[in-house]
């Protein structure tokens, strides 16, 4: 996952530089191939929800291995990294369609990729203390 | 004629980053895999207490520092733009960590005079 997470940021930057260079049809593919990851991610995390909940029994009240708030911190905090990286996927893909379509090279201005590529690099940077805090600590 | 070359910090909140070779978000993007892999053997190689938070947070500092610096564009930024950013969280990580150390005090006079009642 982290990974995935970390490619797809790759690729939106490689994105945001080809959109200086006002490569539309290169900085569309690669926005969309950033979407892709974040979906990705999106599944494996519904994959680990699952066996945590279902087969391990972690709720967001309680947990077996531990103390019981590990369960509603994990669940409330990558919930919202979650939600943040489904939310941007479909942010990306409103941009790479739009990008894709020419928009940008009408007006000239490829200014909105660059704050789509803020938003996508602070998802991944949220999920390196996420990573680092909750899954090695 | 052509400007002669300077680096981008000379130019303040206009910064040409169409001259980032792609060559440079690709070993930043390598960096970051080497550093996850170097994350994740603290972990399989077991490495315990106080060296492995160690280890853990640096690598995610290393890995938030580029992060931020090149695929953010804050290296290439004005100075008093990064200190409007880097710095508020730099004081709340410090108050979180101010008191942490009181707490840890309290938990411990905790321990010494309220044990009896407790127990």
């Amino acid at each position: 996952m982290t990974f995935i997470l970390i490619s797809s940021s790759g690729t939106m930057a490689m994105g945001v530089t080809s959109a200086y260079k006002k490569q539309r049809v290169r900085t569309g593919v690669l926005i969309l191939l950033t979407a892709l990851g974040g979906l990705a991610f999106v599944g494996m995390q519904a994959f680990e929800w699952t066996k945590l909940i279902v087969d391990e029994g972690i709720r967001p009240w309680s947990n077996d291995y531990g103390a019981h708030q590990f369960g509603s911190f994990f669940f409330m905090i990558t919930g919202f990294h979650g939600l943040h990286v489904s939310i941007g996927v479909i942010y990306l893909s409103i941009i790479a369609k739009r990008v894709l379509n020419g928009r940008y090279d009408r007006l000239d201005d490829y200014q909105i990729v660059e704050v789509a590529g803020l938003y996508w690099h602070f998802v991944d940077l949220v999920w390196v203390f996420i990573f680092a805090f909750f899954y090695l600590w | 004629m052509e400007p002669p070359f300077k680096h981008p910090s000379f130019y303040p909140g206009d910064t040409p980053e169409a001259e980032h070779p792609l060559s440079l978000y690709l070993s930043v993007w390598l960096l970051l895999f080497v550093l996850s892999g170097f994350s994740y053997m603290v972990d399989y190689m077991g490495v315990e207490s106080y060296l492995r938070w160690f280890l853990v947070t640096m690598f995610a500092l290393l890995k938030a520092g580029l992060i931020v610096g090149v695929f953010m564009h804050m290296a290439w930024e004005r100075m008093a733009f990064m200190y409007a950013i880097l710095l508020p969280p730099l004081f709340l990580l410090a108050l979180a960590g101010i008191l942490s150390v009181d707490g840890a005090f309290i938990y411990y006079i905790r321990g010494l005079f309220m044990t009896a009642t407790s127990g």
